[in-house]
């Protein structure tokens, strides 16, 4: 099998939520294959999927099972190319805030970060407050995105997002869940929300770019 | 026509069963009810009734969806709302003295079926209860089997549901309509399972799904005769994996449908309301209808096969009354009269012709003020009138 066709073959099977098929052909790719070669096969792969998913070809079953591929992809690379974490990219502190255990949302939003080449520190669900500061501190992300599906969890919420403002004035906020609007989430003083997870990428890089003027970005699919 | 058992639950007070009254009577009780809706207030069975025979009545229903929310009336903790009859029916029962409405949708947290199937549960004082998903009982697909039928007798928080529903009918009367309620098999198994798991499965998995969806269904089929015996006139049933936001549609019809189905009939049978609640994003009304044949769709987002309101009035309302669907970010951060605002443009397009209550998209959001409650009431009254 060539590089071209492994690669490719790869690229299909994360696409096509074939962990099967890519744990058999991960290990014949050719020993010329650079991480850099893999790392995009894989990225095409979830990209693919996402571009699928975001236009109704896939439900979110077939996405989640591309994510699953993909994060086997991503170990894989990682066993066979040995290599520090992308410093230069921005980072992001993702988590479900305390209260609440609904994690499938900030799970998709956290994989479809990481294949768009961020740095992704998920600090998992119903997350004290102090422990996002902790991570903050820990890892210096440019972005904190917090995800509930509760209205219940509002009132706490609005409560750490003032107290990241105050202690880390520098940080981009992103909200999301169900229970959120572009209205609801600029009052409870969010720089982003998407409302679908699958426009993340978009509104990462747009509040990034936006970052000196502190532009708040809202996307509607 | 089963005479008796009408002025039976009339003379007792209760809501007697719609369903065993031949519909064309039905239809022209609606339509003298309609008639006299234009000179004076009906009562609120009578606008029910109206409303399900899709005609005109005095005015739009409503129902605010109040239920953990009234524990502000109450000062009533949300473990003990969960877990105690007598304490839940008090804080309904403050809920819509205090607030209104025409119909009182019985709910305590989606986590009552799981906990009597075993599954540990957490019952935090401020939130709705939740499974505790660092101990799923469904830790792998071949969990699914080990899934058994429960004696009913011995479900205590589903009996503790019976007694919530058996309360509510004797004290409400026939001043509201009152809904029970149960989670769907699906619903269930995600409650044991982690949802992102349970949808795998459903691709990877369905034989092994659909066996325990067989299993779990048995026991939801007595949860709702149960309620059905409290003489609850209707039964909401939760299928919030029938939409985009859960399982494809196919899969949606293959798994769950069938099972739903059967709890369907079960509640038909006996001549209540089939009402469905399914705050998913794009809810598949086509394949829930073709598997439950329901009365009532409570909606949060417009159907995946419309793009407007006006086009799902247009498909749907004809076949089913609509519920819905004030936005929860809206009670949460509008004003009273922002919420009035969107009720009124909801009316305006939902209203015409009957077959529409206004209500949120979901429960009303629990530990928020209580306003956007009363604003909802509001808005029927003025907005709502013919």
């Amino acid at each position: 099998m060539s590089d071209e066709s492994g690669l490719r073959q790869i690229e299909e099977n994360v696409q096509h939520c074939n962990i099967e098929g890519l744990s058999l052909s991960l290990p014949k790719l050719g020993e010329d294959v650079s991480a850099g070669q893999l790392l995009a096969a894989l990225n095409r792969g979830i990209e693919n999927a996402r571009k699928k998913f975001k236009l109704g070809e896939y439900a979110i079953p077939d996405f989640l099972l591309a994510i699953d591929a993909y994060r086997r992809g991503t170990a894989y690379l990682k066993d066979r190319f040995p290599m520090g974490d992308n410093a230069s990219a921005p980072g992001i502190v993702i988590g479900v805030v305390e209260g609440d255990v609904h994690d499938l949302g900030k799970n998709i939003v956290s994989a479809v970060l990481e294949a768009s080449g961020y740095r992704v520190m998920d600090v998992g669900r119903n997350v004290p407050n102090q422990s996002f500061f902790e991570a903050i501190e820990s890892f210096r992300p440019q972005v904190l995105a917090l995800s509930t599906m509760m209205s219940t969890t509002l009132e706490n919420m609005e409560r750490l997002i003032a107290q990241a403002r105050r202690s880390y004035p520098e940080i981009i906020i992103f909200v999301g869940g169900a229970p959120f609007d572009p209205d609801l989430a600029r009052r409870i003083g969010a720089d982003g929300y998407a409302e679908n997870a699958v426009t993340i990428p978009e509104v990462t890089r747009r509040v990034l770019k936006d970052m000196d003027t502190k532009q708040i970005v809202y996307e509607k699919q | 026509m089963n005479w008796q058992i009408i002025l039976q639950h009339i003379k007792t007070g209760k809501v007697p069963p719609l369903g065993i009254v031949p519909e064309p009577m039905l239809n022209m009780l609606a339509g003298i009810a309609g008639l006299r809706g234009r000179f004076q207030e009906l009562t609120t069975l009578e606008r029910a009734l109206t409303t399900f025979c899709h005609k005109e009545p005095d005015r739009v229903p409503v129902s605010p969806i109040l239920c953990a929310g009234a524990r502000q009336i109450s000062g009533i903790t949300f473990p003990d709302f969960a877990l105690d009859a007598e304490k839940a029916a008090r804080v309904y029962l403050d809920g819509f003295e205090f607030v209104g409405g025409d119909a009182v949708i019985l709910l305590l947290d989606l986590s009552v079926e799981a906990a009597d199937f075993g599954q540990a549960v957490m019952y935090p004082e401020r939130s709705t209860p939740h499974p505790d998903y660092n101990n799923p009982i469904l830790t792998g697909p071949d969990d699914y089997a080990r899934i058994k039928p429960i004696k009913f007798s011995e479900a205590r928080r589903m009996n503790e549901f019976v007694k919530l529903c058996r309360i509510m009918v004797k004290e409400i009367g026939l001043r509201s309509i009152v809904s029970g309620f149960v989670f769907g098999p699906l619903g269930v198994l995600a409650m044991m399972r982690g949802a992102e798991n349970l949808f795998k499965d459903c691709l990877l998995y369905p034989r092994q799904v659909k066996a325990a969806c067989e299993t779990v269904t048995g026991v939801l089929i007595e949860f709702v005769n149960a309620q059905c015996e409290t003489g609850v006139p209707a039964i909401a049933i939760d299928t919030l994996f029938a939409s985009r936001s859960a399982l494809p549609k196919d899969v949606w019809e293959d798994i769950e449908g069938p099972f739903a189905r059967e709890i369907s009939r079960s509640i038909k049978a006996t001549g209540r309301i089939v009402g469905i609640h399914n705050c998913g994003d794009a809810p598949y009304f086509d394949a829930q209808i073709r598997s439950m044949a329901p009365d009532l769709i409570s909606f949060a987002k417009l159907p995946d096969d419309c793009a407007t309101p006006r086009e799902m009035k247009q498909r749907y309302g004809d076949q089913v009354t609509l519920m819905g669907y004030v936005p929860t970010a809206l009670l949460v951060h509008g004003t009273p009269n922002e919420v009035m605002e969107e009720a009124r443009r909801q009316i305006d397009v939902l209203a015409p012709g009957g077959g529409y209550i206004l209500a949120p998209e979901c429960e009303y959001p629990p530990n928020i003020p209580l306003n956007n409650a009363f604003a909802l009431i509001k808005a029927a009254q003025k907005y709502g009138r013919k």
